[in-house]
């Protein structure tokens, strides 16, 4: 089997992410367990939404799925070595979830997926100058059986991407300035059934200014400029084949912290391109409320996105867009959260998604309750 | 008969040259002099004291300052404060060495008063035990009675000392062969009053402790529903490349509870919470077997009928 150009990157980080954590805990051995969790749970979701999908498999003509599922997943935190001026952390995380998925004109499905993703980070400080940190991240997922739209699953990719971050130090005991570039490269996997998704393969870098000012209350702004490139698409332009892209970020997050946690960001964000189909202005609200309510012990954790995005140009073609989904899905979650023991935690949750498909302007929802058991063998 | 006589006489002279001797055997260190400078030593101790805990309070808070800036890497800060801190423990140390100064003159003093009462008291039982005259017997015994209340006054405040200094050691609060049970009445009852005092202490540890712990748990139950809905990507469709910075991802300070814990992350602060609490219940379970201890010498006291 032959391997794509981004696996074999993928493997040469592994290796150097591997020599590198190797090498920094054999010479210090302050290896130090922040945080391990074991995650299992089940779901029962519903979809909804009789929608195509070029980067679907097939196509059905239902226009409501249901599937159970079930998972499994681990992640952690190592703090791998630390002195006065230099930290360098690890994290990583691993999840599987299998459903078993009904209500399918053609057939049932039985989709599995594999999610994983490790980074190294490393932070140095140089004194009135600031501190410099440098992050090197993998992330990548597989799926089987991929099922039809409504009952939409990300499609598996491999994405390999590193940053360097600059911060101030702080300025009238309060302010932070700090300054971030970053570059990455997402292969998607693209069974022969489904060469559309390589369609979604795309590399891009940015730039990050940011400022946050604040303790209790911590106010963060930033912008950032980003430019993507999608080698396997075209721009129908002659002069300029492929899809080049340029998209303009400003935000503002808000974080308050007391008995209970409150985050508000607001983000907008403008996407110019050579090709004039994925311009587009989009605006997005985050919202995170924890809380500890007032009954058996219990805490409320709400998480929202609400999106709203306007295209330049009208067009009544599909309009592949891959990775500005991301900008246009609302979600809400509802989690009811409660130490069952000093290491393991229950949560209920009930999430609701909205999330424009491949189809410009067409949406699906799911809806979904799920019980989730949070495992720290670690905990005191 | 002559004989007879004479002893007579001696038996009422003797006491009463022993009862004129006591001034002429103190004269040169009255007790009202050295009440005055125990009273002298005991305010100048205590003063020091007071300004040391000042001097303490302020060094401890800066140092858990300190340490909060190391954890967040706050450079600026990080040299503000060590400037601060080096300062403020040479203060500390000068202080320390007046409390010390002050609690060494303060023991001379007291020995000096507890002698010149031992001294005062041996002169009177003397007489009590020897005087025929019931009247004198009587006055000497007053002025016992009233002797030994002052002595059990200083061993008080001696052990008032000890405890409000905060080096309680109840094994520095010893049975002591002139006790009389008033006074051990006295120390079980200051020992067991100081474990009242640290109960409420205990309680006041717990509630914060309690406090942390909800904060903790808050950020631990965010910090896993931001991860298990992201580890499928349920939030991105599909993944588009973060903008987070990674200052913005760090965990912040959560709930707080005081001053001097409130810039310690809420782990860190239910570590020192929790440390503390092991060892105020040590000294508190320390303190009150130790007034047991001296109420059981009451009980036994009473038992053999010997009553000082």
């Amino acid at each position: 089997m032959r391997r794509s150009p981004l696996s074999r990157r993928v493997s040469a980080c592994m290796a150097a992410l591997t020599v590198l954590a190797v090498t920094v805990v054999g010479a210090e051995a302050q290896v130090r367990v922040d945080d391990l969790v074991f995650t299992t749970g089940a779901s029962i979701d519903e979809y909804e939404g009789n929608l195509a999908s070029v980067t679907a498999p097939v196509v059905d003509s239902t226009e409501r799925a249901r599937a159970r599922s079930g998972q499994v997943g681990v992640r952690g935190v190592l703090l791998l070595y630390a002195s006065g001026d230099r930290r360098v952390t690890g994290s990583f995380d691993l999840g599987l979830r299998q459903f078993a998925a009904e209500g399918f004109s053609t057939r049932d499905y039985t989709p599995r997926e594999l999610a994983g993703s490790m980074d190294l980070t490393a932070w140095q400080r140089f004194g009135k100058w600031g501190n410099v940190g440098v992050q090197l991240a993998l992330r990548g997922r597989r799926v089987d059986d991929r099922p039809p739209m409504p009952l939409f699953l990300q499609p598996g990719y491999g994405d390999v991407g590193g940053s360097i971050t600059w911060e101030s130090p702080l300025i009238d005991r309060d302010l932070r300035l700090g300054l971030r570039l970053d570059a990455d490269e997402a292969n998607y996997r693209a069974p022969d059934r489904v060469s559309a998704l390589d369609l979604l393969d795309r590399n891009s870098f940015g730039v990050e200014a940011s400022a946050e000012w604040g303790m209790a209350s911590v106010v963060r702004v930033y912008t950032e400029a980003r430019r993507t490139h999608y080698p396997r698409q075209s721009s129908f332009d002659p002069s300029d084949p492929f899809r080049r892209d340029r998209t303009y970020t400003a935000g503002a997050l808000w974080r308050y912290r007391s008995s209970f946690i409150l985050e508000l960001g607001v983000e907008g964000a403008i996407n110019r391109s050579n090709s004039s189909r994925p311009e587009y202005d989009a605006v997005a609200l985050n919202l995170l409320l924890a809380t500890p309510v007032p009954w058996w012990g219990l805490s409320a954790n709400l998480i929202g996105t609400f999106t709203g995005k306007s295209y330049v140009e009208e067009t009544e073609f599909a309009r592949l867009v891959p990775g500005e989904e991301a900008d246009n899905a609302s979600v809400l979650f509802l989690d009811i959260a409660r130490p069952v023991t000093t290491d393991l935690d229950a949560t209920v949750r009930l999430g609701w998604t909205r999330a424009e498909t491949d189809i410009g302007d067409s949406y699906y929802e799911r809806f979904g309750v799920s019980l989730l058991f949070n495992y720290r063998p670690l905990a005191r | 008969m002559n004989t007879r006589r004479a002893i007579g006489i001696l038996r009422w002279l003797l006491p009463g040259l022993a009862l004129m001797l006591v001034p002429v055997a103190t004269a040169g260190q009255s007790l009202e002099e050295r009440r005055d400078e125990y009273r002298a030593a005991l305010r100048d101790y205590e003063a020091a004291i007071a300004n040391r805990e000042l001097v303490a309070n302020r060094f401890y808070v800066l140092l858990d300052s300190l340490s909060a800036a190391r954890t967040t890497g706050d450079e600026g800060v990080i040299d503000d404060l060590e400037g601060r801190v080096r300062s403020s423990s040479l203060s500390l140390q000068s202080d320390d060495a007046v409390v010390e100064e002050m609690a060494e003159a303060l023991q001379e003093a007291r020995v000096a008063l507890l002698g010149v009462l031992d001294q005062r008291l041996d002169s009177l039982q003397f007489v009590a035990v020897t005087a025929t005259d019931p009247v004198r017997r009587r006055e000497a015994g007053i002025e016992i009675a009233s002797l030994r209340a002052q002595y059990s006054a200083v061993e008080v405040e001696d052990l008032q000392d000890i405890l409000n200094a905060d080096r309680v050691s109840p094994f520095g609060i010893t049975w002591e062969p002139r006790d009389t049970p008033a006074t051990l009445q006295a120390k079980a009852e200051l020992l067991q009053s100081k474990a009242q005092e640290i109960d409420v202490e205990i309680a006041t540890v717990d509630q914060a402790l309690e406090r942390y712990r909800r904060a903790v748990e808050l950020d631990r139950i965010a910090s896993d529903a931001r991860s298990t809905i992201d580890r499928f990507g349920d939030t991105q469709v599909p993944v588009r490349g973060g903008t987070t910075g990674a200052r913005g991802e760090q965990g912040i300070v959560a709930d707080t509870t005081g001053v001097d814990l409130e810039s310690l992350p809420p782990q860190e602060a239910i570590f020192r919470l929790e440390r503390h609490r092991v060892q105020l219940v040590f000294l508190r379970d320390q303190v009150l077997r130790r007034a047991q201890e001296f109420l059981d010498r009451i009980r036994g006291a009473r038992g053999l009928g010997g009553e000082r």
